[in-house]
C-alpha cells in the first residue's frame, strides 16, 4: 500500500502525470456518476430528439430521445470494463506462456516465438475482422478474440525477462538444489516479470480502448442492446447530418479517455521502470 | 609561438552542489614541445582540455582563465571562445577510439568534412586525395579502401589513426590528446604515439598530452604538469622533475610506478606496492591551506594554514611546485 | 565477403523468413475456418442455406475433399493467385482485390509521407531547443495527436469539412483519371490517417536525436569545428532516423489496419472497405483473400524497412548493431 502511495506521489510531481491522473479520474468520476446524475439512458422520448445539451439533457438527445449524457456515462462504463478485461485476461495469460517459453527453451521456446510471430505477422485490426467474421459478433467472443490479438506483445516481453533471469547465478544456484520449478517460478520469475508487465498492461490500456471503439465503431464489436463509446460514435454519425452532437460528445469522451490513460501509462513507466524509459 | 594558459578556473554545476574542478591552473607549451599533464582520475585534467576547445558540459562554467594561441588572446569566460580555431588552429584527439567516430558515414566521409571546414574553398576531389594522402601518412594499410569503409570495419587502434589522419589535415597550432592510448593495448600504444610524435615533427605544432601514466609521459614528454584536485602542483621538465621532484605529491607518484627490473622477493606477501592512502577532497569545498595536506607524509603545521605559491625547484627557473618546504630558505 | 554478397545474403535471409511467415499465416487462416463451429457453409450462407446452395458451396470450396487435399489445393491456388471464385458475384476473387487495392496502397502512401514530412522536421526543431517553451508545447502537441485515435481524428475532420467548412470533399476517392480530383479526396483521409504517426515519429525523431547529440562522436565533429546544423540536420539526424524507419514497418500494418475505418468514414473503396462489406455478407473467402494480401504486404513493408535500415547503418547489414 506504501509503494501504492509512493508511486502516487511520484506521478504528481510532474506535469503529464498530475494531467494523466486528472483527465482519467474525470473520466471515471464521469462513467460512475451517470446513473446518479441523470436519467435513465433508455427511456426514448422521441419529442425530444436531437435536443442540444441543456438543463433537462446535459449532453443533449440523440436520434431516439435518449439522454446523452446517460447513454454516453453508460458507454464509457461498459467500454472501460471490457478494455480492463482484455487487458488483464491478456497479459496473464501472455506473461504465462512467455515465462513458460523463456524457461523451456529449445523446441517449446521456437514454436511459442513462432506462433507469435505469426499472429503478428496480422495488422491487429484485420486479424481481429478475420476471427470475429470466423466465430461471430457477441461481447464474450469479442473479448476472447480480442485478447488472443494482444497475446504476443505480453508474451514477447515476459519472454525476454524469463530468458535473462534464467541465465543468472542465484536462480541457477536454487535449481542446483533441486528446488522446485513452480516454487522458483513464483518465487523468482513471477515477481521480476510482473514490473515490465505491469508498465506494459497499463500502455496498452489505451491502445486496447482505442481498439474496441474501432471495432464496435464499424460494427464488430459490442452489439446492441449494449453499447460502447464506439457504438455511439457509429449511432451518432449515421444521423451525422440531422445533429452531431451524439457523435461529438462521445469521440471527445473517447479522446480524453485515451489521452489520460496514456498519460497515465507513461507516468506509470518512468516511475516503476526508468530505466527504460530513454529521453523525453 | 607559444601556447599559454592562465588562471583557468572551471565549476560544474551539480544537484549536490557546485564543483570547483578546476582552480587557476596556468601552462605553458612552446612550439613543437610536449607537455604531458599528468593527475589520477578526478584531477581535471581532461577538463583542461575540454575548457580549452570550449567543449565543456552544460553543467560546467569557466569563472576565469585567459588562453593565448599563436599570439591571440581568448577569454575561456565566454562560451565557444576558440571555436573560431576548431579544425584549424587547435585539434584533439579524444580518449575513446571506439566512439569517437560517426558509425553511419564512412571514414572518407569524416575526413572529408574536416577538410571542408579547414579549406572550404576546394573541391570534394581535392578533398578526397588530401585525406587519402592523410590516411597513408598516419601508416593506415589500403588508404583508398579506408575511404569507403565504416568505423566498425576498423580496429580501434585504426580508428585512432583516423582521428590523427584528423588532426593532420587541420594542421593546428594546438593538438590536445586526451589520454589517447588508454583505451588501447599495450603493443598499439606505442604505434599511436608514435604517430603523435610524427605529427608534431611534421606539423611542428605545441602537443598537450593528457594522461595518467607517469611512464608515458617520461618516455615522450618535454615538460611535465602535475594536476592535483584541480590545482597544478608542479611543472617542469621531464628530466628535472624525474631527477628531482619538487612536491611531495610528484615524488609519490613515481615511487609507485613499479620499475620492471625491481628485484622481486619469491615470497609473494614481501612484495610491497607503495600507494598514496586517502582520498581526494571534495571538490565543493576547498579544505584551508596545502590542497595536499591529509594524505602528505611530510607535512607540517603550516601546510594547513597557508596556502602554498609557486616556488622554484633546486633554483631553477623553469621547474616549480607549489609545496611550502621550498619557500624556506 | 565483400558488402554486395553481405546485402545479397541478408536479403535472401530475411525473404526466406518472410515466405515462412506468409506461409504460416495463410495455414493459421485456413486452419481458423476448419475449426469454425459448426459447419462452414451453413454459417457462411447464413439464412440462405437450401440444401442446393450448400452443397454448391461445400463442391466449390472443395470442402468435401480430404483435408490434406484442401490445403494442397488452397496453397498450389494460392500461389498461383487463384484465390477461387466469388460465390456472390461470381468474378475471381483475385480481380476483386487487385481493382481495390491501388486506391489503399495510394492512401497508405500518402499517410506516411505526410507522417515523415511533417512528423521529422517537428522532431528536428523539438531536439534543436530541448527543454524550450517551444520544446514543451510540441511534445503537448504531439502527444495528443498520438493519443486520439483515428477513429475520432477522421470524425472530427468530418464533420468540420462536411458540416462546417466545405473546403475539401469528404466521400468517395474522386474521379479515375482525374489526378487532381483524386489527390483532392486524398487529403482528409490520409491527414486522418496520418496525424497519430506525425506525433509518434516527432517524439521518436526528437528522442533519438537528442540521444545521438550525447554521443562522443558529435564531440568529435564539433572539436573539428562542423556547423552545428550540418551535425544535427546530416549527421546526428542518419543515426536518429534508424529507431525512425523500424517504426515505419509496424506503422504500415498498423496504417493499413486503421484504414479501414477512415475507408468507411470517408467513403472511399479499398482493400479495408472490401473486407468489412464481405464479413458483413458473410463471404469468407473474399475475407480471407484480402487478408492473405495484407499479411503479404506487411511482411513486405517490413523487409523494405529491414533493407533502408541496412542501407542507413552499415552495422545492421554487417550483422550486428
Amino acid at each position: 500500500m506504501s509503494e501504492a502511495m509512493w508511486a502516487l506521489r511520484r506521478i504528481c510531481s510532474e506535469r503529464d502525470g498530475r494531467l494523466g491522473l486528472a483527465f482519467t479520474t474525470i473520466i471515471l468520476v464521469f462513467a460512475l456518476v451517470g446513473p446518479l446524475v441523470s436519467p435513465d439512458p433508455n427511456v426514448l422520448d422521441i419529442k425530444a430528439r436531437f435536443a442540444a445539451p441543456g438543463i433537462a439533457h446535459l449532453f443533449g438527445t440523440d436520434n431516439l430521445g435518449r439522454d446523452l449524457f446517460a447513454r454516453t456515462s453508460a458507454g464509457t462504463r461498459y467500454a472501460l470494463t471490457l478494455a480492463v478485461t482484455i487487458v488483464v485476461i491478456s497479459s496473464i495469460i501472455g506473461s504465462l506462456i512467455g515465462i513458460v517459453a523463456g524457461i523451456a527453451g529449445g523446441w517449446v521456446d521456437r514454436a511459442v516465438t513462432a506462433v507469435f510471430d505469426i499472429v503478428n505477422a496480422f495488422p491487429p485490426l484485420i486479424l481481429a475482422f478475420a476471427l470475429i467474421a470466423l466465430y461471430g459478433k457477441g461481447s464474450a467472443t469479442f473479448v476472447l478474440l480480442v485478447t488472443v490479438v494482444f497475446i504476443p506483445q505480453f508474451g514477447r516481453m515476459a519472454r525476454a525477462r524469463a530468458r535473462t533471469l534464467r541465465n543468472l547465478s542465484f536462480i541457477e544456484a536454487e535449481r542446483m538444489l533441486a528446488v522446485h520449478p513452480a516454487t522458483i517460478v513464483v518465487r523468482h520469475y513471477l515477481p521480476n516479470v510482473a514490473g515490465p508487465i505491469i508498465v506494459l498492461a497499463s500502455m496498452n490500456l489505451p491502445v486496447v480502448i482505442a481498439f474496441e471503439a474501432s471495432l464496435s465503431f464499424l460494427g464488430f464489436g459490442v452489439q446492441p442492446p449494449k453499447s460502447s463509446l464506439g457504438t455511439l460514435i457509429k449511432d451518432g454519425f449515421v444521423s451525422i447530418n440531422q445533429s452531431w452532437w451524439p457523435t461529438v460528445t462521445a469521440a471527445l469522451v473517447l479522446a480524453v479517455a485515451t489521452l489520460g490513460a496514456t498519460l497515465l501509462g507513461e507516468a506509470l513507466r518512468r516511475v516503476i521502470d526508468p530505466k527504460s524509459a530513454g529521453t523525453r | 609561438m607559444a601556447i599559454s594558459l592562465r588562471n583557468l578556473s572551471v565549476d560544474y554545476n551539480l544537484p549536490i552542489g557546485a564543483a570547483h574542478a578546476l582552480r587557476d591552473v596556468s601552462l605553458d607549451i612552446q612550439k613543437g614541445e610536449m607537455l604531458g599533464l599528468v593527475g589520477e582520475s578526478g584531477s581535471g585534467k581532461s577538463t583542461v582540455a575540454f575548457a580549452l576547445m570550449g567543449l565543456l558540459a552544460a553543467n560546467a562554467r569557466v569563472t576565469s582563465g585567459t588562453a593565448t594561441i599563436e599570439g591571440r588572446q581568448f577569454d575561456l569566460t565566454r562560451p565557444n571562445a576558440t571555436a573560431s580555431l576548431r579544425g584549424r588552429g587547435m585539434a584533439m584527439i579524444f580518449q575513446d577510439p571506439m566512439l569517437s567516430l560517426n558509425p553511419v558515414f564512412t571514414i572518407g566521409a569524416q575526413l572529408i568534412e574536416v577538410l571542408r571546414r579547414r579549406s572550404p574553398g576546394s573541391d570534394r576531389k581535392t578533398r578526397a586525395a588530401q585525406a587519402e594522402d592523410a590516411l597513408a601518412k598516419v601508416k593506415l594499410s589500403n588508404p583508398k579502401q579506408r575511404m569507403q569503409q565504416y568505423p566498425h570495419e576498423l580496429s580501434g587502434g585504426m580508428r585512432q589513426r583516423v582521428v590523427i589522419a584528423m588532426a593532420l589535415l587541420s594542421e593546428p597550432a594546438l593538438l590536445i590528446a586526451d589520454e589517447p592510448t588508454t583505451a588501447l593495448d599495450v603493443t598499439v600504444e606505442a604505434q599511436i604515439m608514435r604517430e603523435i610524435i610524427g605529427l608534431r615533427d611534421r606539423i611542428g605544432c605545441a602537443v598537450l598530452l593528457i594522461t595518467h601514466s607517469l611512464g608515458l609521459v617520461t618516455e615522450h614528454c618535454d615538460r611535465i604538469s602535475v594536476l592535483y584536485a584541480g590545482e597544478r602542483l608542479e611543472s617542469g621538465t621531464v628530466r628535472d622533475v624525474q631527477r628531482q621532484p619538487g612536491h611531495p605529491y610528484t615524488r609519490m607518484l613515481f615511487d609507485c610506478e613499479v620499475p620492471i627490473d625491481r628485484a622481486r622477493d619469491p615470497d609473494a606477501a614481501q612484495n610491497r606496492f607503495t600507494v598514496i592512502a586517502g582520498e581526494l577532497p571534495d571538490p565543493r569545498r576547498r579544505p584551508p591551506g596545502c590542497i595536499f595536506n591529509g594524505r602528505c607524509d611530510v607535512s607540517f603545521e603550516d601546510c594547513a594554514k597557508v596556502v602554498p605559491g609557486d616556488y622554484a625547484v633546486a633554483g631553477s627557473a623553469s621547474h616549480g611546485a607549489r609545496c611550502l618546504r621550498l619557500a624556506t630558505p | 565477403m565483400t558488402r554486395t554478397q553481405r546485402t545479397a545474403a541478408f536479403i535472401a535471409t530475411r525473404l526466406g523468413s518472410m515466405a515462412l511467415t506468409i506461409v504460416g499465416a495463410t495455414l493459421l487462416l485456413f486452419l481458423m475456418v476448419r475449426l469454425v463451429p459448426g459447419d462452414f457453409a451453413s454459417v457462411m450462407l447464413g439464412p440462405r442455406a437450401t440444401p442446393e446452395l450448400r452443397a454448391q458451396i461445400v463442391h466449390d470450396m472443395g470442402l468435401d475433399r480430404s483435408f490434406v487435399e484442401q490445403l494442397w489445393l488452397f496453397v498450389s491456388r494460392a500461389a498461383t493467385g487463384n484465390f477461387g471464385e466469388d460465390v456472390v458475384s461470381h468474378r475471381p476473387i483475385l480481380d476483386l482485390v487487385l481493382e481495390v487495392i491501388p486506391n489503399t496502397l495510394a492512401l497508405a502512401f500518402s499517410a506516411l509521407a505526410l507522417a515523415l514530412l511533417v512528423g521529422i522536421p517537428i522532431g528536428v526543431i523539438a531536439a534543436l531547443k530541448p527543454g524550450s517553451w517551444l520544446d514543451s508545447g510540441l511534445a503537448l502537441l504531439s502527444i495528443s495527436f498520438i493519443t486520439t485515435p483515428t477513429l475520432v481524428v477522421s470524425v472530427v475532420l468530418f464533420l468540420i469539412f462536411a458540416i462546417g467548412l466545405h473546403w475539401l470533399p469528404v466521400a468517395g476517392a474522386g474521379n479515375p483519371g482525374d489526378i487532381v480530383d483524386r489527390l483532392q479526396h486524398l487529403v482528409l483521409p490520409s491527414v486522418a490517417l496520418a496525424l497519430g504517426w506525425i506525433g509518434y515519429i516527432s517524439r521518436l525523431v526528437r528522442a533519438a536525436l537528442l540521444d545521438t547529440l550525447a554521443e562522443l562522436h558529435v564531440r568529435t565533429l564539433r572539436a573539428y569545428g562542423v556547423s552545428e546544423y550540418r551535425i544535427v540536420g546530416l549527421f546526428a539526424l542518419k543515426l536518429a532516423l534508424v529507431p525512425v524507419v523500424s517504426i515505419l514497418g509496424i506503422g504500415l500494418g498498423d496504417l493499413i489496419g486503421s484504414s479501414v475505418v477512415v475507408e468507411i468514414i470517408f467513403a472511399r473503396t479499398g482493400i479495408g472497405s472490401l473486407i468489412f462489406n464481405s464479413i458483413a455478407q458473410r463471404n469468407y473467402p473474399v475475407v480471407q483473400a484480402c487478408v492473405v494480401f495484407i499479411v503479404a504486404f506487411y511482411i513486405l513493408a517490413n523487409l523494405v524497412v529491414d533493407m533502408v535500415n541496412a542501407l542507413l547503418d552499415p552495422r545492421v547489414a554487417a550483422g550486428r548493431g
